[in-house]
């Protein structure tokens, strides 16, 4: 029987290559890491006359609900490794998604002590660069507009016009000359002092946050997730979670009336269909949708999807009684679907509008909606959306 | 625009239109308001680059025109009322007029070049003559062994005179200001508040409009001219100077009040299109009870 461990944190990639390594052994650590689609996992145990028995084996999961943040934190570090490497659920709280705070703050202690310029340094130098050439840029247009105005003025012509510097020709103009081969030995000095010991005093910060849609995902489905409720630090049962993650949407007030447009029900109903499609589906915002689908994961390709959820209301009624700040159908304008559109067409991606039936509420009442039970009532309809350019598109 | 003519909008369906040329010049050279022309070609249905008259204007465009005593507004159905009897006899006796001068003047320069081709050659004409009747009847040879027994030359096609009514060109008017029937005096309206008295207008109606009016109003105070933003995902694209000479430096969205909220994926979207379009987005807040617009420029910085 073999034990599924969460493999040690390496830096996600796609398109940078770095260290020497080709991307295909890249590649292949990454099959191997991210090798389960799935929190859930199998074990083969060999009987005897060649037959075999699956047991599953389940991570057994554990995160705190947060209403506040409408998430579920996942603080343990073993717990967030085995939900990101199989199945890309959640993200760290203080890094773009893969939860990597601990190993950058390492990597950056790492090249302190070896006197290396980290990755962040480069960045930060090159934007700073950056910064320094658009204003020297933006001088020499200045200045260069000053002097045919008044070559025109006089009725000449510029004879010798100032060089406006681009992109390939820029170079800064003072080397700051602490940033030198002298700032070396520096270093060089720490590492004597034996500071290595500090690697180990950093304290991970950071905690796995997943939306109310992947949680219930993995624990109505798979079951490989339990949910403490944040006071009392117990368990959660499905019915309270289904109930938590749906009042996270509505306004505090005495009457807490469950609505079938609720956007956790509305939400998950996509959530669920592409993640049972087989996709990985994460968050949108970065590119104003929804959601994103990727055919494997993020740490394999790009996004070929983006995913725009639009409600519509089986009875139309319900649409005029909402009160909830959702965006329906009505309210997407021509304007912003062409916002989204460009958007979206820059980076490649296909936009879908994805449009979830919202039952009636005289179909679904409120009890009903106590239980994930109600999501037979709704269904998904999509449309592919693309720019057509008459020009461009004749071949 | 030192207070001599105000640029006539004709107003049709709700919209201002300019027909005039040196009116758009007008507008566009000393008013700084560019509009949008509309016009295609008769042949060429679907055209669209290079477009001609008429300008249309967008309303925030019309009512800051009005607003500022640039231009008046007409109600150009109403000012064509229907001409009297005399008034379209006199129209077509000119008309009349104009086409037989121009026969006249096409048969002068007929006989002018005639007599050029006679004083060639003679021989050379003699010749082509001969060609021609050649011609002529190896054409009606042929047809006639074409056809066979069962086609029947119709009697009617077979030798026909030349046509004789010489072609002429039909002038249409491009506007209507040569019409004696066309009397936009009393259908002028010099306030946009006249104009929507009158029914002819409506713009601005509700706080989104008056937002863009006032966000309009006071980029143009600055200086800046305006063009359409749609395609950048703004209400307007704004330009240091005029379009035709330089690129927009930022694409404006209206907010018709402080209070409105602004969803974190437009402040994504937004700044993601400027980024990858060079330009800077600006919100532009309009506060009527303080009858301030605030600008807001959001750019994509990154962290770490």
């Amino acid at each position: 029987m073999i034990e599924h461990q969460p493999l040690p944190y390496r830096p996600m990639s796609r398109h940078r290559r770095s260290e020497g390594k080709k991307g295909g052994t890249r590649r292949a650590e990454n099959n191997k890491i991210y090798a389960h689609p799935l929190p859930l996992t199998f074990s083969q145990t060999y009987v005897t006359l060649g037959l075999s028995r699956h047991t599953v084996l389940n991570p057994c999961c554990e995160g705190y609900w947060d209403p506040l943040t409408r998430s579920v934190w996942v603080t343990n570090p073993k717990d967030s490794a085995t939900l990101w490497q199989r199945g890309f659920f959640g993200k760290g709280n203080i890094s773009r998604s893969e939860p990597s705070w601990l190993s950058r703050q390492v990597n950056i202690r790492k090249a302190e002590l070896s006197g290396k310029v980290t990755s962040e340094e480069i960045t930060a130098k090159r934007r700073e660069q950056r910064k320094r050439f658009k204003m020297d840029r933006a001088n020499a247009i200045v200045t260069a507009a000053a002097e045919a105005e008044e070559a025109f003025r006089i009725g000449k012509t510029v004879t010798n016009p100032i060089m406006i510097p681009s992109g390939a020709t820029w170079k800064p103009a003072d080397e700051a000359p602490e940033k030198g081969p002298s700032a070396i030995p520096q270093n060089h000095n720490k590492q004597d002092e034996g500071r290595d010991g500090e690697l180990d005093d950093i304290v991970d910060v950071e905690h796995l946050q997943l939306t109310p849609q992947e949680a219930f995902f993995l624990i109505w489905c798979f079951d490989c997730l339990s949910v403490l409720n944040p006071q009392t630090a117990e368990g959660m049962p499905l019915q309270e979670i289904w109930l938590a993650f749906q009042t996270c949407y509505m306004d505090p007030g005495p009457s807490l009336q469950l609505r079938p447009d609720n956007p956790f029900i509305v939400n998950y109903v996509a959530y669920h269909h592409y993640r049972s499609l087989g996709w990985t589906v994460k968050s949108g915002v970065k590119f104003c949708v929804d959601y994103l689908l990727y055919k494997r994961g993020p740490v394999f390709d790009h996004a070929e999807f983006a995913l725009v959820i639009c409600p519509v209301y089986e009875d139309p009624a319900d649409s005029d009684s909402s009160t909830l700040c959702f965006r329906s159908t009505q309210n997407i304008s021509w304007s912003w679907l062409s916002t989204v559109n460009r958007v979206n067409s820059q980076v490649m991606k296909m936009l879908i509008l994805c449009y979830v039936t919202i039952p009636s509420s005289v179909l679904v009442s409120p009890e009903m909606l106590g239980s994930p039970k109600c999501l037979a009532y709704y269904s998904v309809r999509e449309v592919t959306v693309r720019r057509f350019i008459p020009a461009r598109m004749r071949d | 625009m030192e207070g001599c003519r105000r640029v006539p909008l004709l107003v049709s369906n709700r919209k201002a239109y300019v027909w005039n040329v040196d009116d758009i010049a007008v507008i566009r050279t000393e008013c700084r308001v560019c509009g949008t022309l509309l016009g295609t070609l008769p042949h060429l249905s679907q055209q669209n680059a290079f477009l001609g008259v008429p300008l249309v204007l967008q309303p925030e465009e019309a009512v800051l025109l009005v607003d500022k005593e640039l231009a008046v507004l007409i109600d150009d159905p109403a000012a064509h009322s229907s001409p009297e009897l005399v008034a379209l006899e006199r129209w077509n006796s000119e008309w009349k007029e104009l086409i037989q001068k121009q026969i006249s003047a096409l048969e002068a320069k007929d006989a002018r070049d005639h007599s050029k081709d006679r004083s060639t050659s003679e021989k050379a004409q003699q010749k082509r003559e001969q060609r021609e009747a050649r011609r002529a009847a190896a054409i009606a040879n042929k047809i006639d062994t074409d056809a066979g027994p069962v086609a029947v030359k119709d009697p009617i096609q077979a030798p026909r005179p030349p046509q004789t009514v010489p072609a002429y060109t039909i002038v249409v008017p491009g506007t209507s200001t040569s019409f004696s029937w066309y009397t936009p005096a009393p259908h002028t309206y010099t306030t946009i508040q006249a104009a929507k008295d009158a029914g002819i207008w409506s713009y601005p109606s509700d706080l989104t409009e008056r937002a863009k009016c006032a966000v309009f109003r006071d980029l143009w105070d600055k200086g800046y001219y305006m063009g359409g933003g749609l395609k950048f995902g703004g209400d307007y694209l704004v330009y240091p100077g005029d379009p035709l000479r330089y690129h927009s430096h930022f694409t404006a969205t209206v907010i018709e009040s402080p209070n409105k909220t602004v969803m974190p994926m437009e402040v994504v979207a937004h700044g993601r299109l400027g980024t990858a379009t060079r330009k800077t987005h600006l919100f532009c807040t309009w506060d009527e009870k303080a009858g301030k617009v605030s600008y807001v420029s959001i750019e994509w910085a990154g962290f770490g």
